[in-house]
């Protein structure tokens, strides 16, 4: 972050993709229809970019980034005529239940999604290529220069690192 | 239906997590990446647009000096830095009955909207734009102003006082 601050374009990217998925998964929390989670995702990176020299510190950067996406879902998902999705005429016609369990669902993409932008680069990008890249070991060796053999033990390692900065975030938020 | 949402996130095990991570990891469609990288160029811009404001916010004073020949005045000032400088000319002349009048001339007039003389007094006068700049109606001659450019309803560069 102190490097986009410094005027770093490459910095400002690398944040954005970092921070994506995260920003993301807040809007769709709020069940807004696919413009409105553009908009959300648009004013979130322009706040970022508006109020950048005014974070003094880093680490917080995505609690900021979750708590603007969540104001500014808020304030699209209540306004006046807002647009349902089709997600929400799904829950509507289906049971408490469904509607409950799909809401639970993005809670936990939502802290999912923040842990994993909270991980170190290397669990990021082994994750990455693993669960999204879908690479095999071989390939994921050759890109991260890390033994095949570990590259298990590693995984499960990032897992359970996300799972204690699940746990840290619960806790925070308690 | 997941069989993981009514869980807390941290109960999941691998598996579990790697799904959520699965869904939620999905690259960025090229759009709105696009669209958030663009963000950062807004930045910069405002940046660029506060630190002229910066620059050209003096309370340095020019005094037109009037010797009795002289009917016609110019005045430049280059406000701003970097990427983003304005060469901003304010033209002055005294018309037959001693008032002035005349224009402000500015190199890059897409960049401003409004065009304003602010006077000392706390009076403004919102100067009819013309290509490339504004008009400056007839003002009383001892009048101190400074000119004002706004952008989207902020004040983004301002002249040096002028006393006439």
């Amino acid at each position: 972050m102190r490097a986009a601050r410094d005027g770093s374009p490459v910095a400002w990217t690398a944040l954005v993709d970092r921070f994506s998925p995260m920003v993301l998964a807040v809007a769709r929390r709020h069940r807004l229809n696919s413009a409105d989670v553009d908009d959300v995702y648009q004013v979130v990176w322009l706040r970022l970019a508006e109020n950048l020299d005014r974070l003094r510190d880093p680490d917080r950067i995505a609690g900021w980034l979750a708590t603007t996406a969540r104001r500014e879902a808020l304030r699209l998902a209540t306004r006046p005529n807002t647009e349902v999705t089709s997600i929400d005429l799904d829950l509507l016609a289906g049971s408490g239940t469904d509607a409950d369990q799909r809401l639970a669902d993005e809670e936990v993409a939502v802290a999912v999604a923040q842990g994993f932008a909270a991980l170190g680069e290397r669990c990021r990008r082994l994750l990455t290529d693993l669960l999204v890249n879908e690479l095999e070991y071989t390939e994921i060796s050759a890109r991260l220069g890390i033994p095949v053999g570990s590259i298990g033990p590693t995984r499960k390692r990032c897992l359970q690192k996300l799972r204690g900065l699940l746990l840290t975030t619960s806790l925070e938020t308690a | 239906m997941s069989d993981h949402g009514d869980r807390d996130p941290i109960d999941l095990d691998d598996q579990q997590l790697e799904d959520v991570l699965r869904r939620v990891m999905q690259p960025t469609s090229a759009a709105r990446r696009d669209g958030a990288i663009a963000a950062f160029g807004w930045r910069n811009a405002d940046a660029e647009l506060a630190a002229l404001v910066a620059d050209s916010r003096t309370d340095r004073e020019l005094v037109l000096r009037d010797d009795g020949n002289q009917s016609a005045y110019q005045l430049e000032f280059r406000l701003g830095r970097g990427g983003l400088v304005v060469d901003l000319v304010v033209d002055l002349e005294t018309s037959a009955d001693g008032r002035l009048q005349g224009a402000v001339l500015l190199s890059d007039d897409t960049a401003f909207d409004v065009v304003t003389l602010r006077r000392a007094d706390g009076t403004d006068l919102a100067l009819p734009r013309q290509d490339g700049g504004a008009i400056i109606p007839e003002i009383e001659r001892g009048t101190t102003f400074r000119i004002e450019l706004q952008r989207g309803g902020d004040v983004v560069a301002v002249s040096e006082w002028i006393s006439t």
